[in-house]
């Protein structure tokens, strides 16, 4: 079998604008960036507990669909991660893997009500300042989706 | 002795369809220095954008959707677009089998894992102002060459004989 190979040598324009005189050092860029970052904590820390609640309300309503509850968990590993809330994000992550199997059609909204519980207790200030507790809560989600992934996303038992 | 970077003139384009993660790549980005940064939310904000104007670098979340993939692989066989070739960075959080392939062949030039820390971002961008490898369309593939140790054809006193490729290599200089 052939194929025809078209080959563009291209000018990186980004290395012609990165190459200008000035700027800062790496080291006041990181810190100015973690600075930036800094400056939506608030409101994005709003938006994460709106994520779960969402996430909450669907399952209660019995009727969850896979994609919105995987888009929200994907969202919730990003953002949670991005201000250094390792477990919640890691929570969205187990949630993911367990929507992500969910795609044959198979759904049992008790996992999701576990990692909604889960979620929430994270967000509460005696379990996010308790790392023994939070690494706790992390290792029963992981095995309660590695239990519903290897039961082909059904109940299990 | 601290390395000094400039970031001022570079033209970003982000696309992140969660708000808040949006708002954070920005402030990460605008941290680093650089100022002029349209900040999408949509695949087709993000393909207008493209449309208007010239940019220097592209970030992008493909979503859960992964449309932003699609939008890539339309970018890149834009003929005489002056954002065709330009370097793209795709972050993405979970990931699925199907989703690395899709993102690998998109013709991105590198993809990071969510979530995003200054650090690693600030490295894949100066990385990708380093990149030197051509461009390649062979199939349906049109990104990157992929072949990151040889970045030039061997040298040698011919084909194989059981090679069929052709070869067209097309200098152009960005737009």
């Amino acid at each position: 079998m052939s194929h025809i190979v078209r080959t563009h040598r291209i000018e990186n324009k980004l290395a012609k604008a990165v190459s200008t005189v000035g700027g800062m050092t790496v080291e006041d860029a990181l810190a100015k960036a973690a600075q930036a970052v800094e400056e939506v904590r608030d409101e994005c820390m709003d938006a994460l507990d709106v994520k779960i609640a969402e996430i909450d309300a669907v399952t209660k309503s019995g009727k969850a669909d896979p994609a919105r509850v995987y888009a929200l968990a994907n969202e919730i590993l990003n953002e949670a991660g991005a201000f250094g809330l390792s477990e919640l994000s890691e929570a969205g992550r187990s949630l993911c893997e367990l929507t992500s199997n969910w795609r044959d059609g198979a759904s049992d909204m008790e996992p999701i009500r576990v990692h909604v519980v889960a979620m929430k207790s994270l967000r509460r200030s005696d379990v996010a300042g308790d790392s023994a507790l939070r690494s706790a809560v992390i290792e029963g989600l992981r095995a309660l989706t590695a239990k519903f992934a290897a039961s082909g996303g059904r109940s299990a038992g | 002795m601290s390395r000094w970077i400039n970031l001022e003139r570079v033209a970003l384009l982000t696309l992140d369809e969660s708000v808040h993660g949006c708002k954070i790549l920005t402030q990460i980005c605008r941290g680093f220095g650089i100022r002029t940064i349209r900040a999408c939310t949509s695949v087709e904000e993000a393909r207008n954008a493209l449309t208007t104007a010239p940019f220097d670098l592209m970030i992008a979340d493909p979503g859960a959707s992964g449309d932003g993939v699609e939008l890539i692989r339309w970018l890149r066989r834009q003929e005489q677009h002056p954002n065709r070739f330009i370097p793209i960075i795709l972050v993405s959080g979970h990931s699925t089998p199907s989703s690395v392939r899709r993102a690998r062949d998109s013709g991105a030039n590198f993809f990071v894992a969510k979530p995003l820390t200054p650090a690693t971002l600030l490295d894949r961008i100066l990385w990708v102002s380093r990149d030197r490898r051509p461009y390649v369309e062979v199939g349906k593939y049109l990104g990157p060459d992929r072949r990151f140790k040889v970045e030039e054809p061997p040298t040698g006193l011919g084909r194989r004989n059981n090679d069929s490729t052709i070869d067209q290599e097309d200098t152009e200089s960005a737009a």
